[in-house]
């Protein structure tokens, strides 16, 4: 009986796997140089949006404009699910703020916002900025990184071609198809590679998430003391879901999608009891929980 | 407490950011029911304990003036969270919370009769017992009164704390919004409390409603709340006085001027200013 | 008075303020329902923060529609006293999110305290599916 291609199949798993090997490789090399970024990058005074165009691309960046212009009392909802201008632009905005605030001038849909052009240009521009700065990667790099796709592909084609000849010809295919499938795990790795914050960027995110670990929806933040700047910067840290904290009733006319997020990936977040992290075992013998303050708003405590 | 805080904050955890970022902050109080006995901290309350600030836990659901015995349950989760974060001191309510199996939800004010000195008594000494640290005495404010009340709310108060030798958190919110409900004069209660007992002090605001004074906790400290500071600093400066705010939390600078204010009626340094 | 008068009367005033309880003699009627109606103005609040989505889903009206029902329902906590409400309610939307959320991450039957949840489970409220593995939960299906 002769080999499949003519080649044996030891030293055709052999061969596979090696280039296998190769192409991981020199993909996680490739990507760990491109992803370094500028060493020592100035990331200190990163503002909410930049930090959540890190975080979360594009999206989560408007999110954040948009909970900074909810906080300051700025935009609402409308009809039919459109954001409406509820106040003047102040002045110190950020470009995407102005944009976006002028896109809730024309009664742009909140999903249509991230289409409206000059929402796109300030996106251009914040995200050059953070490129330029060594914080992201160039789309033209994370182009050429997602390029190790092709030969992955290609290598995959030709697992799965000889594992068809191989079962076809009744040949041992034991080895080839986990080989295949590891081909696949590495083939979707690389074409999934949305993150665009480089090591020191997220170096920087994870010294901001712990300064501000009090903006986490856990612990349902006060917007209204820590402000716009802080709202922008709650949404931009711990996601979506911080709009949803913050002004539950805009966050869902405006279809705000509370996947969209960073750091705790939190959904229906902080099933904890009470406002605080206090649960069960906080709350002695008693089936009820005590939440995290002596009195409720507005109700009159006598505490 | 032999030693002077100042004016201080209760801690929330909605406005734990805030609070992490008042520079000359000695004194903060939290909600003890709100603290693991054993896990971790709140995430910010350790900081503050590790920055030197003096955190006092404040109980609210002991039910020390039901005619029950307390739970021992939750006495030792009172005297865990006094050790957990290193208090000098503990605080709850003369006041009842649940009664016949059933929650308020609330703190209930007690007749003020000698019965019910006896019951708050004993379940202080019973608390106390476990206790490694001091306990202080919260008077509530009361939307309405028992009808066979026999002492005065001063006598009342005295004597609790004569027989248990607890120390007193005097709210002046509540002298205040008790006063208004029952048209009598604050300073008179001030004149006949013993103020060398107080260990701190509560200060918070309220509003009106239907004529009667709410303590809401969630409005600003109103002027005559802050004009009682002052009358009480006068007759005795209490070691520390803090605000307490619970919810429709305002902007940083407006609690920043609150807490300005109350420095200013007590004449203690700010502390929003290192 | 003995000991056993003080808590027979003490328990007919909490009765009085969350069972919808006559207000027992002597007492100013007009006072006690003022702290009863605060008491519920109090719990709604709480409520609110505890479960978001729901309090929103009623817009301003939440306070009042939650008195209503909390009226003659003694407090079992926030989380319970939501979580009582939501389940009586026909939820849509984020609420409807919100109580299949809690209702794969915890368990709890309505009688004793709920307990998180450690398999996993999966469960749908108003058109909302949502699954839960390993503590990390999904939403499969939004609600409309």
């Amino acid at each position: 009986m002769r080999d499949t291609w003519g080649i044996s199949g030891p030293t055709f798993i052999g061969l596979y796997l090696a280039a296998l090997a190769v192409m991981a490789l020199g993909h996680a090399i490739h990507r760990k140089v491109r992803f370094r970024g500028t060493r020592g990058a100035a990331a200190g005074d990163l503002g909410p949006q930049q930090v959540a165009y890190l975080n979360g691309g594009d999206q989560l960046a408007v999110y954040a404009a948009m909970g900074g212009l909810r906080a300051a009392g700025l935009i609402g909802t409308g009809p039919q699910r459109t954001l409406v201008q509820t106040g003047p632009l102040t002045a110190g905005v950020t470009p995407l703020d102005a944009a976006v605030h002028n896109a809730a001038g024309h009664q742009v849909r909140s999903r249509d916002v991230l289409g409206d052009q000059w929402v796109r240009s300030a996106l251009d521009q914040l995200r050059t900025g953070l490129e330029q700065r060594g914080l992201a990667v160039s789309r033209a790099d994370l182009g050429a990184l997602r390029l190790w796709a092709v030969p992955v592909a290609a290598l995959l084609a030709v697992g799965v071609l000889r594992l068809i000849a191989g079962i076809s010809t009744g040949k041992p295919v034991g080895f080839l198809v986990p080989a295949a499938f590891f081909t696949l795990v590495l083939l979707i790795a690389i074409a999934r590679t949305r993150r665009t914050a480089t090591a020191a960027a997220t170096r920087a995110m994870a010294e901001l998430r712990s300064r501000h670990s009090h903006l986490s929806p856990r612990q349902s933040p006060a917007y209204a003391t820590y402000g716009a700047t802080g709202a922008a910067m709650g949404v931009a840290l711990f996601g979506a879901a911080s709009l949803y904290s913050m002004d539950p009733a805009f966050a869902a006319e405006a279809e705000i999608q509370r996947a969209v997020a960073g750091g705790s990936g939190g959904d229906t977040s902080g099933y904890s009891c009470g406002s605080s992290s206090g649960s069960t075992s906080s709350c002695g013998s008693s089936s009820s929980c005590g939440g995290g303050s002596s009195c409720g708003g507005g109700g009159g405590c006598g505490g | 407490m032999a030693e002077t805080y100042g004016v201080g904050i209760g801690w929330r955890p909605e406005i734990a950011g805030f609070v992490a970022g008042l520079p000359g902050l000695r004194f903060a109080e939290v909600v003890a029911e709100s603290v693991h006995a054993h896990g971790e901290l709140p995430p910010g309350l350790g900081d503050l304990i590790e920055r030197g600030v003096t955190v006092v836990p404040h109980g609210v659901r002991l039910s020390l003036g039901g005619a029950e015995p307390v739970d021992p349950q939750r006495v030792r989760h009172l005297a865990e969270v006094a050790e957990r974060v290193r208090a000098p001191l503990v605080s709850e309510h003369i006041a009842f919370v649940r009664a016949g199996g059933v929650e308020a939800g609330h703190l209930l004010p007690l007749p003020r009769s000698r019965e019910a000195v006896d019951a708050v008594v004993a379940n202080v000494r019973r608390t106390q017992a476990e206790l490694a640290v001091p306990l202080a005495l919260e008077p509530i404010a009361a939307l309405f009164d028992w009808p066979d009340d026999e002492l005065s709310e001063a006598d009342f108060l005295t004597e609790i704390l004569d027989r248990t030798g607890a120390g007193l958190l005097l709210d002046v919110a509540n002298v205040y919004a008790n006063a208004r409900n029952r048209g009598t004069d604050p300073l008179e209660l001030l004149d006949e409390l013993p103020l060398d007992r107080v260990a701190y002090v509560h200060v918070a605001g309220g509003a009106e409603h239907d004529g009667l004074y709410h303590d809401t906790h969630s409005h600003a400290t109103p002027q005559p709340v802050l004009d009682l500071v002052g009358e009480l600093c006068r007759r005795h400066r209490p070691p520390a006085l803090m605000l307490e705010r619970d919810g429709d939390y305002p902007p940083a600078a407006e609690l920043r001027a609150e807490l300005d204010a109350i420095a200013h009626a007590a004449g203690y340094p700010e502390v929003t200013a290192a | 008075m003995s000991e056993r008068d003080l808590a027979a009367r003490q328990a007919e005033l909490v009765a009085a303020l969350t069972s919808g309880k006559p207000v027992p003699q002597g007492f100013d009627a007009p006072r006690v329902e003022a702290a009863r109606v605060a008491l519920l103005r109090k719990r709604a609040g709480e409520v609110s923060r505890q479960w978001p989505m729901l309090a929103a889903s009623f817009g301003a009206g939440f306070k009042r529609e939650f008195a209503r029902w909390a009226a003659a329902r003694p407090t079992r906590g926030s989380l319970r006293d939501g979580w009582d409400m939501a389940r009586e309610l026909r939820l849509t939307g984020a609420a409807a999110e919100e109580l299949a959320g809690r209702e794969v991450s915890m368990r709890y039957d309505g009688a004793a305290a709920p307990r998180p949840r450690r398999s996993p489970a999966i469960r749908s409220a108003g058109g909302a599916v949502v699954l839960q593995i390993a503590g990390r939960v999904r939403v499969i299906r939004r609600a409309r």
